[in-house]
């Protein structure tokens, strides 16, 4: 197999930058937050497009393999280790402009090119240590072999190598005296530092080298191009060399390896997050991606669990299944139950499984739907109530255009500014609607009436503790929706529980 | 260096302090002992505050300390001359702290600020010198093994070759005002930077190399094939004041973590020393008020005597500049005292003395009694009644569980309890009964308990049980009804007399 990228089968296709944008159920699913706390695991990586953009259907798996391989520390370490010094070399090549003197552009381009070759054969060497079972990286290992046998490659890293072992025997020494400097080739031993150590006798383990060069800019100083002067003479061969090698060696990096580079950042970034989560014991699975089955064990929602750790709350895991025949999961139960939670933690693990990423359930299977649609309620603004209902139905409308038949639909607390009857009536008919077009989804709601009459509707429940308790499980459970009312939600709905009443007067 | 003088080994001491330091603090009396010690030295107030709440656990630790307090209250003016080098050296570092704040700290090559770590290293190492100096002249008194201990350490670390060393490197950095040469070796790095770079010399300059300028230098250089640069170019000698300065900055960094070692030998001996000067304040002034104290006898681990001559309790008698009713007690393996007897009979005040000769004997200090032998235990632990809370309240019944459970949290087999009329904000015979699970808990695990108790219920029904391990005391009352503020072994009453008391007090009133 010819190695062509490692997020998939074929070249990651080439997307303009205007046309990298946020998909609409972000915000919705929170998938927002949980994607930026991902990408700030490497943060230097522009790495948006590779999150923002579906996988194909067939790189699901060839992706999940290559995350498989990329949980081996190993592998993982030295493609960090990689990136570093590619970086490294990169930055080398962006100081070429800026420096003045010829000599030091040349020295840059130089070093640049020794940190690229230092990168390619370590990562070689580290991966041939690795066992990897992927295709992608299998084929990419197999390609990186062959391109280090290449004549260029070798030509260049002789050329290099050689070069600068020249340069890291220059040395000099100087001695600053009031009114002149006067400059030496050799590097004299004595070191002060260390015989003031002796005399307090402090036992010290670090070089007394400096931590911070006075000099720390790209350009040479005055001092410094001083010293280049006189190093000059003596090492006049060795800058004839370095003239030689600049114009020889116009650009020396491969495409392919700058494309490694930055595309494997997609499951770097994902595994450091990930590592994260499960620290706080939070747990991931490679979900079965494409079977007819749906059926999700312990399924939570990332980034509401990432919250509740840092202040110490528990994390509700749920289940989730379709039987065949069943399009929609009608959600009814308290406020404050987990309804919504649950809902976005389907949407997150459907987005993640078909990223070709893991995701926060225990176990997972699910098909593979062309997209996923969402419809929250916007924040309860200004808005007057018809324009709120209004708002929606625009919403509602542009949504129902687009999904196609093999869609997923999440619509969560809809029509809560029109009547009980209005919004069941409307309500049946969207569910109808999605229905009709073979869409599976999931409908969070009050009005329990939407759970009747079809067996293509699922009622599920968000739990109370006991009957008569107002203590949330946070547990959303496949049940017959009972209509009851729950009283003590109205109260808390408008926050005038005895704990928030208290709350509110300290603020 | 480190000082060690608190503890063999040990800079930091004990850290574990007592869960309910506060209310040891304030069940104990103990701010009238620190405040008798301090002798308005804040100091030692907050220093001996510190380390009487943190206990020592072994024996030689404690014998390690009251080695030194003999010596301290034996030679109080030498002893106290120490903590004084030492209190003025901190005020000087704090002072120089302070200064340094204001002046622009973030800048270390701050030419200012060199000089003025020099200045401070400088006036530490005088210090040092002084300490020095009076050490060697009052040595000879000393003979307790932490001074000598203490002694020799300086002798061996801070030598005076030591400091007329650091005297000679301060002078050579002050070429920095007078004028001299530095020396730098580096190799050429990455992008053709400096890289490696090193201080190889720094030297004052001296008046001879002065004279050595103009062309002949040049020329003379250039013979020996050096590269000589005049320092005309305006940005050139800029750069060589920049490395001039990181050089001196980097140097200076060593020095600093010296006046750092130096400072915190001098903050460390000041707040040692200033324990020991308390607790010799304590013994002079109870002397002189003619109020017996002794060096209490540590009991061997797993041995279980407890006993006590003349035992009194000390801050009633700092309260009262006199020696209080003092009690006797010569017990074996007992692990449950209860304290029952008349109002105002002097149970609290008996507990008290208890508590407070326990608590200086494990910070290695005297104790208020003719003789003290007891073990040591991990921990001491208070629960006292608070006056406010008495009325019948479940909150404060509440508050008083909670402070239980606080405890029990951290109690240990080996630790002592003291309990004074815990769990009397309920009714009887529920306090009783929550006396009961507690104090049964307890017991059976091993912990000491020496227990102030109205639970009439409660001690009729532990006096009728005959444990092995347990005791019963009572306040003596006369018939008449005079206390004689004597506590004695006996068994339990169910009055405590307080129609006694009521009588008292409403015939004063009539």
């Amino acid at each position: 197999m010819e190695f062509q990228s490692i997020l998939g089968v074929n070249k990651f296709k080439f997307v303009k930058p205007e046309d990298i944008v946020m998909p609409r159920y972000f915000y919705d699913l929170n998938l927002d937050q949980i994607v930026r706390d991902i990408m700030d695991h490497q943060k230097v990586y522009d790495l948006e497009k590779y999150y923002y953009i579906r996988s194909e259907p067939e790189d699901i798996r060839y992706r999940m393999e290559v995350m498989k391989d990329m949980d081996l520390d190993g592998v993982l370490h030295c493609i960090i280790d990689y990136s570093i010094r590619m970086r490294k070399s990169k930055e080398f090549l962006n100081n070429i402009s800026e420096s003045v003197m010829e000599e030091q552009k040349q020295k840059w381009k130089l070093d640049a090119a020794h940190q690229y070759i230092t990168a390619v054969k370590i990562l070689h060497s580290e991966l041939e240590k690795e066992a990897l079972q992927s295709r992608g990286m299998k084929a990419f290992f197999e390609w990186l072999k062959e391109y280090m046998l290449t004549d260029g490659f070798i030509q260049l890293e002789k050329d290099t190598e050689q070069l600068i072992s020249h340069f890291n025997a220059m040395s000099f020494n100087f001695q600053i005296k009031r009114d002149r400097i006067i400059i030496n080739q050799g590097y004299l031993e004595d070191d002060y530092c260390k015989q003031l150590l002796d005399i307090f006798k402090q036992q010290t383990d670090t070089e007394h080298f400096y931590q911070n060069n006075p000099f720390g800019t790209i350009v040479l100083s005055a001092l410094e191009g001083a010293l280049l002067e006189v190093l000059k003479k003596p090492y006049a061969q060795t800058f004839q060399e370095l003239k030689v090698y600049d114009g020889k060696y116009k650009d020396f990096r491969n495409e392919i390896l700058l494309e490694f580079e930055s595309e494997v950042q997609f499951y770097v970034a994902f595994r450091g997050y990930r590592d994260e989560m499960k620290e706080m014991n939070f747990h991931f699975c490679y979900p079965k991606v494409g079977e007819k089955e749906f059926r999700i064990i312990d399924g939570y929602d990332l980034a509401l669990a990432r919250k509740n750790a840092v202040k110490k709350k528990e994390v509700i895991f749920n289940d989730c299944k379709f039987e065949p025949g069943e399009q929609f999961l009608i959600i009814t139960g308290p406020n404050q139950g987990g309804k919504t939670t649950y809902a976005r933690a389907l949407g997150q693990i459907l987005y993640f499984g078909t990223l070709g990423l893991m995701v926060p359930a225990q176990t997972a299977c699910f098909p593979i739907f062309d997209n996923i649609y969402t419809h929250f309620a916007t924040d309860e603004s200004m808005e007057t109530g018809a324009g709120k209902l209004k708002e929606e139905l625009i919403r509602l409308k542009d949504m129902m255009g687009r999904a196609t038949k093999n869609s997923f639909v999440i619509i969560n607390e809809i029509f809560t500014s029109a009547t009980s009857y209005d919004a069941y009536i409307m309500g049946k008919r969207v569910i109808d609607y999605f229905m009709e077009a073979d869409c599976l989804g999931v409908y969070v709601t009050h009005i329990y009436e939407l759970t009747k009459e079809d067996n293509r509707i699922v009622s599920m429940v968000a739990s109370l503790l006991s009957e008569d308790s107002n203590i949330r499980t946070f547990k959303i459970e496949r049940k017959k929706a009972d209509g009851r009312s729950y009283a003590n939600t109205i109260v808390e709905k408008y926050h005038m529980t005895y704990e928030e009443i208290k709350e509110r007067i300290r603020q | 260096m480190n000082v060690w003088l608190l503890q063999e080994n040990n800079e930091s001491g004990p850290k574990d302090t007592y869960v309910n330091r506060n209310e040891i603090m304030q069940d104990l009396n103990l701010d009238i002992i620190l405040k008798f010690m301090a002798r308005n030295d804040k100091f030692i107030y907050k220093t001996a505050h510190a380390v009487m709440t943190n206990p020592l656990k072994d024996k030689a630790s404690i014998i390690y300390r009251q080695g030194i307090v003999t010596d301290c209250v034996k030679y109080y003016d030498n002893t106290y001359k120490i903590y004084e080098i030492a209190a003025q050296t901190v005020e000087v570092i704090e002072h120089f702290t302070e200064g340094n704040k204001k002046a622009n700290s973030s800048n270390l090559s701050d030419a200012a600020n060199v000089l003025y770590s020099l200045e401070l290293l400088g006036i530490l190492v005088n210090c040092l010198e002084k300490l020095k100096l009076h050490l060697d002249a009052v040595e000879k008194d000393f003979h307790s093994n932490g001074f000598r201990a203490f002694y020799n350490r300086m002798l061996e670390d801070y030598s005076y070759h030591f400091v007329e060393e650091i005297q000679n490197s301060i002078k050579n950095m002050n070429f920095l005002t007078e004028g001299g040469e530095i020396v730098f070796s580096g190799t050429v790095g990455q992008g053709l930077k400096t890289k490696d770079i090193i201080v190889n010399q720094l030297v004052k300059e001296t008046f001879t190399r002065r004279k050595r300028e103009g062309i002949m230098s040049i020329l003379i250089h250039k013979l020996f094939k050096r590269n000589v640069i005049m320092l005309d170019d305006s940005k050139l000698s800029q750069d060589a004041k920049d490395m001039e300065a990181a050089g001196l900055t980097h140097v200076m960094k060593l020095y600093q973590g010296f006046i750092r070692e130096l400072s915190s030998f001098f903050e460390n001996l000041h707040y040692q020393m200033a324990f020991y000067i308390g607790a010799a304040n304590l013994r002079i002034r109870l002397n002189q008020m003619n109020i017996p104290t002794t060096m209490p006898e540590v009991q061997m681990k797993d041995y279980d005597d407890f006993k006590f001559k003349d035992l009194y309790d000390l801050s009633l008698a700092i309260y009262s500049r006199s020696l209080p009713v003092s009690n006797d007690l010569d017990t074996l393996d007992k692990k449950l005292f209860i304290i029952t007897g008349a109002n105002q009979g002097g149970k609290s005040t008996y507990l008290r003395s208890i508590g407070i000769a326990q608590l200086l004997m494990q910070c290695g200090m005297f104790v208020p009694a003719r003789y003290y032998c007891s073990k040591l235990y991990d921990g001491i632990f208070s629960h006292f009644t608070r006056r406010e809370d008495v009325a019948m309240n479940s909150g404060k019944l509440d508050e008083e569980l909670s402070r239980m459970n606080r405890i029990l949290m951290s109690v240990t087999p080996n630790s002592l309890l003291l309990m004074n009329e815990s769990f009397a904000t309920t009714t009887e015979r529920e306090g009783a009964k929550i006396a009961q699970d507690v104090v049964d808990a307890l017991y059976e695990n091993g912990t000491t308990i020496i227990m102030v108790t109205h639970l009439f219920e409660f001690t009729k029904t532990m006096f009728a049980r005959k444990l092995e391990k347990a005791m019963f005391l009572s306040a003596e009352r006369l018939a008449d009804g005079t206390r004689t503020f004597l506590i004695f072994e006996r068994e339990p009453e169910r009055t405590s007399y307080g129609l006694d008391l009521y009588d008292d007090i409403i015939q004063l009133k009539a």
